[in-house]
């Protein structure tokens, strides 16, 4: 069963461009250091042409990237979880389920 | 399915413990990889300047005994306590052939400076970026290639779907490629569904932390390099 990751940059109703959005997990490409305090989710583009990326930038303390990278890959497999939406950030409701993300950004190639 | 997702990190820590009031720490040397290797100490890629010393490196003094008056007037305060832990200022930093280079407090910079003393444990850590961590796809697995005698590259496809690879690149002996099979069998398994800890972020090589699986560990690998499109 696919899954579906669920991000919300805002902490008041996400309504604008790149506030909030929803990948599958087969969209993630890879997972990598953006800088010492944060990691990018690198994905496949929805603008269909593969030569361009949407990117999940995930804020978190300075070199914590291996316990972020790991508690991401655990949701991904989440298979305990039975319902394809799985909530990764959500800052609207205050809901966490990376170890560790203190804050999310999102750009998408359109 | 699960999906398995390979972690990798190139070392990049060294520390020194200051035998006296000096400001110059070898932190490069003949080779790119030195000094040190993963685990030991060192860099997987050589601090090219000063520049790049200032934006992609952290460098911490821990002071081994009180001091009085040792800290520039950037820091929060002049004095430091034993066992303090100092992030210096970049502007205090550079490079000079192949040392790094510590301002000094006295006679030198009055801002960013800093006295050091003997005992007083040096730090430099890479900060971690793109290049240098990352979790790559099993099923996005290209190929496990030799590169040369000594060195065996696994090669991931390009997460920003460009035409380059992502590419981890592995040096090693010249051992008629015995190394290299090993690494080929483990990247095999480790892709597999069935792989332990499949569905976790699988430690692939962490060279940074020296947590290496044990089908990695003993073969006599220098170095890991990663390279991101």
């Amino acid at each position: 069963m696919e899954r579906y990751l669920y991000f919300v940059k805002t902490s008041d109703a996400p309504n604008a461009t790149q506030e909030v959005a929803l990948y599958p997990t087969s969209s993630i490409t890879a997972i990598e250091g953006g800088s010492s305090t944060s990691t990018v989710i690198r994905l496949v583009p929805r603008d269909g042409t593969g030569t361009t990326e949407d990117k999940i930038t995930l804020s978190h303390a300075a070199n914590n990237q291996k316990v972020v990278m790991n508690s991401l890959v655990s949701l991904v497999n989440a298979q305990k979880n039975k319902d394809p939406f799985v909530v990764a950030f959500d800052a609207e409701n205050n809901i966490i389920n990376i170890e560790g993300v203190t804050a999310v950004s999102i750009v998408s190639a359109d | 399915m699960k999906t398995n997702f390979l972690y990798f990190r190139e070392h990049g820590s060294i520390s020194f413990t200051a035998t006296a009031a000096q400001t110059d720490f070898t932190v490069k040397g003949a080779t790119t990889l030195v000094p040190g290797s993963f685990g030991g100490g060192g860099f997987s890629v050589a601090i090219a300047d000063t520049a790049a010393l200032r934006a992609n490196y952290v460098v911490t003094i821990t002071s081994a005994a009180a001091n009085t008056g040792n800290r520039g007037s950037d820091y929060a305060s002049a004095d430091t306590v034993a066992g303090e832990v100092t992030t210096l200022e970049v502007e205090a930093l550079s490079i000079t052939s192949n040392n790094m280079v510590i301002a000094a407090l006295t006679g030198g910079d009055a801002q960013e400076g800093y006295d050091i003393k003997a005992g007083d444990i040096v730090t430099v850590t890479a900060n971690a970026a793109k290049g240098n961590v990352g979790a790559y796809r099993a099923d996005r697995l290209l190929s496990v290639h030799a590169n040369s005698d000594t060195e065996t590259e696994v090669t991931f496809q390009a997460a920003d779907g460009s035409a380059a690879d992502d590419t981890i690149a592995f040096t090693h002996g010249d051992d008629d490629g015995v190394t290299f099979r090993a690494i080929a069998n483990y990247f095999a398994e480790a892709a597999d569904g069935n792989f332990v800890n499949s569905g976790s972020c699988i430690i692939a090589f962490d060279a940074e932390s020296n947590d290496i699986p044990k089908q990695l560990k003993g073969l006599g690998i220098t170095n890991m390099l990663l390279g991101s499109a």
